[in-house]
């Protein structure tokens, strides 16, 4: 019958295409961080001659770190996105945060705006100041590795 | 006492109970049908507050809690809300200037008293600082007194996370609790 033959073929351009989708959407993501991550490096560096790169380790100290001289609810990046950087966080008003994670959440840390609000945002109220592009450099690798 | 007598006693003190309850009853029901009445004609007219928050408003204002529907604060609150977003209840909510200027348009047009604003309420206009808080309104005190248990406070967290209870809250719709 004509109408199951052209749903063989309808069905076979819907699987190509999404093939295609899913494929393309994942390189532009690890791309996009990349650059993110350069932009960030090249702020480090033009601030201190004399950095090295950006280390994971100092990302996950400063994740879990209480910081003084932010807001009285929020003095850790953990209150919210809770110690495990895989799970789910809560703001305070009960809303659900993706996890941190770039294994859990694909497309963490890939779009410039969206990542330099949550920094301008976060950091005001967890530590009262802006963070450095150092800061933010070992955070993001830091979720990289999670 | 004769059989008759005391079957139209109790007759009487039967229908004399009937009589009173009914009354009784036909005075809650007028209570609670007065009550219903105020609801629809807008006492809970916000409860249907218009809410087509546009994907700016659910993008930027839903990260980080429901999108409260514009019609739950009159437009002096949502103006003082945009005006101190640097210490938005206890956190830094700042925007992109354009944006924020564009969510604050579609607030204000939204505002519980959108559409009043010239006339009587600007004779009046109130020097008290605009309530910025939803769950601190009157109208929302009223509606939820002794209407909360505890497990359901618990359970919700806070006050201000109406999903929890109701479902189509970002729709401006509260009567399916």
């Amino acid at each position: 019958m004509k109408v199951s033959q052209y749903g063989v073929g309808v069905l076979i351009a819907l699987a190509a295409l999404s093939i295609a989708a899913a494929t393309s959407s994942a390189a532009p993501a690890a791309g996009t961080r990349t650059a993110i991550l350069q932009s960030y490096l090249e702020a480090a560096r033009a601030a201190d001659a004399a950095f090295a790169g950006f280390d994971a380790k100092a990302g996950e100290a400063f994740f879990r770190t209480k910081h003084k001289g932010g807001k009285p609810k929020t003095p850790a990046c953990m209150t919210c996105h809770t110690r495990d950087p895989r799970k789910t966080g809560k703001t305070r008003a009960g809303k659900t945060i993706a996890p941190m994670a770039v294994s859990r959440t694909a497309k963490r840390f890939t779009d410039p705006k969206k990542v330099e609000k949550w920094f301008r945002r976060n950091c005001k109220s967890v530590l009262g100041r802006v963070c450095t592009p150092r800061e933010k450099g070992n955070f993001i690798t830091f979720m990289a590795t999670q | 006492m004769r059989k008759t007598t005391m079957a139209v006693l109790l007759a009487g003190a039967l229908a004399g109970t009937a009589a009173v309850t009914g009354i009784l009853a036909t005075d809650e029901a007028l209570a609670r049908e007065r009550h219903e009445r105020g609801h629809e004609r807008g006492h809970e007219g916000r409860g249907y507050a218009r809410s087509t928050a546009g994907p700016l408003v659910k993008k930027e204002c839903g990260a980080c809690h429901m999108v409260y529907p514009a019609g739950l604060l009159p437009a002096r609150s949502w103006e003082a809300v945009m005006a101190g977003l640097e210490d938005h209840f206890g956190g830094d909510a700042t925007l992109d200037p354009k944006e924020a200027k564009t969510i604050e348009t579609y607030l204000v047009a939204n505002a519980a008293d959108a559409g009043r604003r010239r006339g009587r309420s600007r004779r009046r206009a109130s020097t008290r600082k605009p309530l910025l808080r939803i769950t601190k309104t009157r109208w929302f005190v009223h509606e939820h007194r002794r209407e909360v248990s505890a497990r359901s406070r618990k359970r919700a967290g806070v006050m201000g996370n109406c999903v929890a209870c109701h479902r189509g809250a970002e729709r401006g719709y509260f009567d399916d609790d």
